[in-house]
């Protein structure tokens, strides 16, 4: 009983990161109608970027709140940045193209990036800074919870509350919906479709970056390629709960984590990322619009 | 007469490739020429059914896995005649036809779907296909298979050459006939064509199929000029290889995929210089930052959807 | 009777947008479908081409219940429809585009195709010689092989009817055939609609919002406002209705 609380506890937390990127590729599939694949790339990058920030800034030497908060911040601006540059010069040239044609970009900015990051950062793994130290923070019999397992899922949730807010309650979250919607109908209304398109990225892009850093506590290896499989996943959860759909992001993205977690700890480990290509075909046969999607009626 | 004039240009084709191989080329550029038949097959295959059909596929490089493997177990444990070469084109034809089959299984399910879902179930096939090669005893796991009967002799680079020309030609025919206008029809507008009275899904799982067929020959030719396999080979980067191939070639042009599996095939060993000189692998930045810039500048790629033919009509039309 | 409507209703979410709408058309009828924009008059198209399927009610053809089949199945038992924003294959020529329909009566198996037998170069040519015999009945035989995506609207829309007819269909289902059209554009229609009527035998359900072209050759005419049918008769008796009048003009204000 007390291992499955465990599994549980690591499950809702790797289901947390799993949707905050999951966010990020459905915010974006809501307004372009485009499936990022350059996100993952975006997400290691941020993991980077912090890498690099914490040498600089010397983090790792006062492990803390601080240094943990400066990490972040890095992460986010570098990853909006970079979100930014890719919409304006890879996918906004294409705003007219059919939509095969961005998806192919798409796939090229993810390899320039993860290639790219091999030149520049060197193929080899890097350990990520230590800007929180880690201790066991309450135990019951068995099951052990750290302080990382709680500030994960805390500034995940948090993040998630934030960005639930936003797009429900302010003018420029609704004006993300009604892109999502209808990107010409958007227009008419007198929405600037460029703009909300780039704060879409921006906020799917910090996303990634705060998973990043995230991740990095816990699972402090750090290369070029760290992207891929987890963005894969996250972008499976996605799709599980319904691409475009934000609760369904969520939604996806704890299952997908507790589901591989059940899967390490009761069957193999072998083969827990065939689970994520498994998942996603049996939602792609049972239920393509995914478990909180809804079918589109298209208008001929 | 028109059945076998096209049969013998690919005879021919073939013989006149493999005596230039065999006695102007050395062992490292006769390598690269069977590499090129080999993406020759694949640039065309992936082309029939995201150039000609639309439906746009990113896991070619697990049927041509499934094709390759299937193939070499088969190739490992059964070999009927005294001189290999007789066996080897059942080899080609057994991988060809268990790809095919799996192209049928993943394509039923998935194509009855509109939009993007095949590019995503293609890319989750692929990499299952990997992982679970990775994790099987019986095909060597992450080591794979050593010792695959294979030739790199006159009569292996005709018999490859003869299954690349064989695919253009087969290829051109279908496209050029009444399933062909179906194809481009599910491409062009899919409510449209099945308003018209085609069986879209039926078609499209029959473009995928024949696809996946001629994919998993091409692996099994690889497996026979490589002679080992690992599953290292047919990762997601492989699919993303031939896509590169058709697209640079000309999405809807089979002579493109000609020129673009060529210019792919060759491009990397021409820059190999360049990556002893940086000590630097540039040539995958090279690769993706092309893509980028074809979508972007010139997304037909270097003949659109035009075959040699036109060129033909052009210069007959100026004289 | 070839085609039966009966009692069928669709709706999108909250919106009633056909409701119990019943209508018949039988053999070789000229059928008009009018109605202010946003009757629902391309959703009936929609409901009997199987691109929709409708909630309530049936559609019979030739007697048989075609509710659940898919919409190239309902196109090889004979109802073959154009559309109101022209959906031709732009990148394929005209030739292509019309021997599109021929497919679903393909001459020739796959095997036939990858071994190019004259029995192949046989079926093409047929094809061809029928692509270019339609054409020359709506006097485009030159355009045969353009790519049609280029080509004038007003042609697209004629390319779309040859296009239908190439399938053989009983009924043919033309929505806005005249639209964009002059004039004399209008009458040259109006007489080719006659022509293929009787040449192929064909019974026409037609929408549209030309008058001149609906009063001019429609046997009966159907009024859909708002989801439901308001009227049906003779021209005339749809020209007198004061339902169609209230539908169209709307009522004098008496305040």
């Amino acid at each position: 009983m007390e291992e499955l609380i465990q599994h549980i506890i690591n499950g809702l937390n790797l289901g947390a990161i799993y949707a905050l990127i999951a966010l990020g590729y459905t915010m974006v599939y809501g307004v372009l109608q485009l499936i990022n694949f350059a996100h993952s790339e975006v997400y290691m990058v941020g993991a980077f970027a912090s890498y690099y920030g914490a040498r600089q800034f010397g983090l790792s030497d006062n492990p803390g709140w601080a240094s943990f908060f400066i990490a972040l911040l890095i992460s986010v601006v570098t990853c909006s940045i970079l979100g930014l540059l890719i919409e304006r010069f890879a996918y906004r040239p294409l705003r007219g193209a059919p939509k095969l044609n961005t998806l192919i970009t798409a796939i090229g900015v993810s390899l320039f990036l993860q290639f790219a990051g091999q030149v520049v950062f060197g193929a080899d793994p890097k350990v990520f800074p230590e800007v929180l130290r880690d201790q066991p923070l309450f135990t019951y019999g068995e099951i052990q919870v750290q302080l990382f397992d709680v500030t994960i899922l805390s500034v995940a949730v948090a993040v998630m509350f934030l960005l639930n807010y936003f797009i429900q309650h302010t003018k420029i979250g609704l004006a993300i919906r009604a892109v999502s919607f209808s990107n010409r109908s958007a227009t008419l209304m007198g929405i600037n479709v460029n703009t909300i398109i780039m704060v879409t990225f921006v906020v799917g892009s910090s996303l990634a970056g705060i998973g990043s850093v995230l991740v990095g506590l816990k699972y402090p290896k750090i290369d070029p390629l760290m992207g891929t499989l987890i963005g894969l996943k996250a972008f499976v959860a996605a799709v599980l709960g319904g691409i475009g759909n934000l609760p369904g992001a969520v939604v996806g993205g704890l299952l997908m984590g507790l589901s591989e977690e059940m899967v390490v700890g009761y069957l193999s480990s072998t083969y827990r990322d065939a689970l994520a290509f498994g998942l996603l075909i049996l939602v792609l046969l049972f239920r393509p619009s995914g478990l909180l999607g809804q079918m589109k009626v298209e208008k001929v | 007469m028109k059945m076998w004039r096209g049969w013998l240009l690919v005879i021919a084709a073939a013989l006149v490739v493999s005596t230039v191989s065999e006695f102007a080329l050395n062992a490292y550029l006769q390598q690269i020429l069977y590499y090129i038949a080999i993406n020759i097959m694949l640039a065309a295959s992936l082309n029939l059914v995201s150039g000609f059909c639309g439906q746009f596929s990113l896991g070619h490089a697990g049927f041509m896995a499934v094709g390759a493997y299937v193939s070499a177990l088969i190739s490992l444990n059964f070999q009927p005649f005294a001189d290999p070469h007789f066996a080897f084109p059942f080899y080609a034809l057994a991988g060809g036809l268990c790809a095919a089959a799996a192209g049928f299984l993943v394509g039923m399910p998935s194509l009855r779907l509109r939009g993007d879902y095949l590019a995503i179930v293609s890319l989750g096939f692929g990499e299952i296909i990997r992982v679970v090669l990775l994790n099987l005893e019986v095909v060597g796991g992450a080591r794979g298979l050593y010792g695959i009967p294979g030739a790199s002799d006159f009569w292996a680079c005709f018999h490859m050459f003869f299954w690349a020309g064989a695919t253009i030609l087969l290829l051109w025919r279908l496209v050029h006939s009444s399933y062909g206008r179906a194809f481009l029809s599910v491409r062009e507008d899919e409510i449209a064509s099945e308003c018209m009275g085609i069986n879209t899904t039926r078609i499209k799982v029959k473009a995928f199929v024949i696809s996946s067929f001629f994919a998993g020959a091409a692996g099994a030719l690889f497996a026979q000029t490589t002679n080992s396999l690992n599953p290292a080979s047919f990762q997601f980067v492989k699919s993303v290889d031939v896509v590169i191939m058709m697209v640079l070639g000309g999405m809807g042009s089979l002579t493109g995929s000609i020129v673009g599996a060529v210019l792919v095939t060759i491009l990397p060993e021409a820059l190999r210089p360049l990556q002893e000189y940086t000590g630097v692998d540039l040539r995958m930045v090279i690769y993706s930052a092309t893509l980028i810039f074809l979508m972007i500048w010139r997304s037909e790629g270097l003949l659109g959807s035009r075959e040699w033919t036109w060129f033909w009509r052009q210069r007959a039309a100026r004289s | 009777m070839l085609l039966e409507v009966k009692d069928v209703s669709i709706q999108f979410g909250g919106l009633k947008v056909i409701e119990k709408l019943s209508v018949n058309i039988d053999k070789g009828e000229l059928v008009g479908l009018i109605g202010p924009n946003g009757a629902g008059k391309t959703t009936a198209f929609n409901l009997i081409s199987g691109i929709y399927k409708p909630k309530t009610g049936d559609i019979l053809f030739e007697g048989q219940r075609i509710n659940e089949l898919k919409a190239f199945e309902i196109a090889r038992r004979g109802v073959i429809r154009t559309f109101q924003n022209i959906r031709l294959f732009p990148n394929l020529s005209v030739a292509e585009n019309i021997e599109v329909s021929m497919h679903m009566t393909c001459g020739y198996s796959l095997a036939t195709t990858f071994l190019s037998t004259p029995k192949f170069h046989k079926v093409e040519e047929e094809y061809r010689e029928r692509a270019l015999a339609l054409l020359k009945i709506f006097n485009l035989e030159k355009l045969v092989d353009s790519p049609a995506g280029s080509l004038p609207y007003g042609i697209q829309r004629k390319i779309e009817i040859v296009r239908a007819l190439a399938g053989n269909p009983k009924l043919i289902l033309l929505d806005e055939p005249a639209a964009g059209m002059n004039n004399s554009e209008t009458a040259e229609l109006m007489a080719l609609i006659q022509r293929i009527r009787k040449e192929f035998n064909l019974a026409v359900l037609l929408i549209e919002h030309d008058m001149k072209l609906v009063m001019g050759i429609c046997e009966r005419i159907v009024v859909l406002d708002h989801g439901v049918m308001i009227a049906q008769g003779l021209p005339k008796e749809i020209q007198a209705n004061p339902k169609v009048i209230e539908a169209y003009l709307g009522v004098e204000e008496t305040a």
